[in-house]
């Protein structure tokens, strides 16, 4: 390592206590054996670590919490009053008078439930009249021999068979 | 600071005002610090702290977990400090513009004494920290005075761990440059 190498490292990994122990030791044998390095490693050392090892911590003013605080409730009241504007807008934008809204009720389930009640009773006709047809046929099916339904032919007498046949 | 619990930050996100006390009262301290070494002025500073609270108090909601919770207080102070930093300097220079163009018409600005004045007040790290931009003054900060590793730096301000060598390198070599400086004025 050059000198120019070692005051790089001075600067940064070696005060910093950021070196590797291998590289630690190569420097400090080059310190030993170097004199401007090591007035370089002293003049870094006064110049720049000590007057920031002596710095002051200062305790934040008590004032800073009660505005902080402040703030905060001011912050969170003003999100419930926009919350509460928002309600208030939608309101009249959707506002109907109580009467009027009452009636449209009244009338939307009056309607709903006539609407049900017409289903059922037509669903009941149609299936009587589905009924019927089925005892009808059934009856039919039982009482008239096959015999008597087919022609001399042998078949039904349909025009698809006079066409094939 | 020490390691606040999981239970009071998760309080904290569910606005409990109480638990957020209890996280200002831990980490106000060191904070304020930071912010004061960055912006360089107390009343700023207190600025700074207000507006990190505020932050932290509107961001916790989005607080995962994956990182310490220190890294990412020391985040928010650094990154709400420097925006401070310049947000002055914006308003400065508009100040120097205006004080200028009264300069041109006859009239004399006030900024320079009161200015000189403030210099006057600065102790030596105050003076050192003033010599350097706001990005070497955050990551020397960071590392002389709170004693963060370069990992940690690296991941308080999301750079690259390179970045924070070569910001403390040409930081202490500005620094070295402005000792001889002052030593050749003493003399």
């Amino acid at each position: 390592m050059n000198c120019e190498k070692i005051k790089e490292l001075i600067l940064t990994d070696y005060i910093d206590n950021e070196i590797s122990g291998e590289k630690k030791v190569r420097l400090n044998i080059h310190l030993a054996h170097c004199l401007e390095c090591r007035e370089f490693f002293e003049m870094v050392k006064n110049t720049i670590v000590e007057p920031f090892a002596s710095a002051k911590k200062i305790d934040p003013p008590g004032f800073i919490w009660y505005r902080v605080k402040e703030a905060i409730i001011a912050k969170q009241q003003e999100r419930l009053g926009f919350v509460a504007s928002i309600f208030k807008k939608l309101r009249s934008v959707f506002y109907i008078p109580k009467p009027a809204l009452a009636m449209s009720t009244i009338m939307a389930l009056l309607f709903i439930v006539a609407l049900m009640v017409n289903l059922k009773f037509s669903n009941k006709q149609a299936l009587e009249t589905n009924r019927e047809d089925q005892a009808e046929y059934s009856t039919f099916s039982i009482e008239t021999p096959v015999n008597a339904v087919l022609n001399n032919d042998g078949g039904f007498g349909t025009l698809v068979e006079k066409y094939f046949l | 600071m020490q390691d606040i619990p999981k239970e009071t930050l998760i309080k904290a996100q569910k606005d409990d005002l109480e638990s957020f006390e209890n996280i200002y009262k831990e980490t106000s301290g060191f904070v304020y610090n930071v912010a004061f070494r960055i912006v360089n002025n107390k009343q700023d500073a207190e600025e700074v702290v207000q507006d990190v609270f505020l932050n932290i108090y509107h961001s916790l909601k989005n607080f995962r977990f994956q990182s310490s919770f220190k890294t990412w207080v020391y985040r928010i102070t650094i990154n709400c400090a420097i925006n401070h930093v310049k947000k002055i300097v914006r308003e400065k220079n508009r100040i120097k513009e205006y004080g200028n163009n009264f300069m041109q018409t006859g009239e004399t600005s006030q900024m320079p004494e009161v200015e000189k004045v403030n210099e006057g007040q600065k102790e030596i790290i105050s003076s050192l920290l003033g010599v350097l931009d706001v990005d070497q003054r955050a990551c020397i900060v960071l590392r002389n005075i709170e004693g963060l590793s370069y990992q940690e730096i690296s991941d308080t301000l999301k750079i690259n761990i390179n970045t924070v060598r070569t910001r403390l390198k040409r930081a202490r070599e500005r620094l070295l440059d402005f000792g001889k400086e002052a030593l050749k004025n003493e003399l």
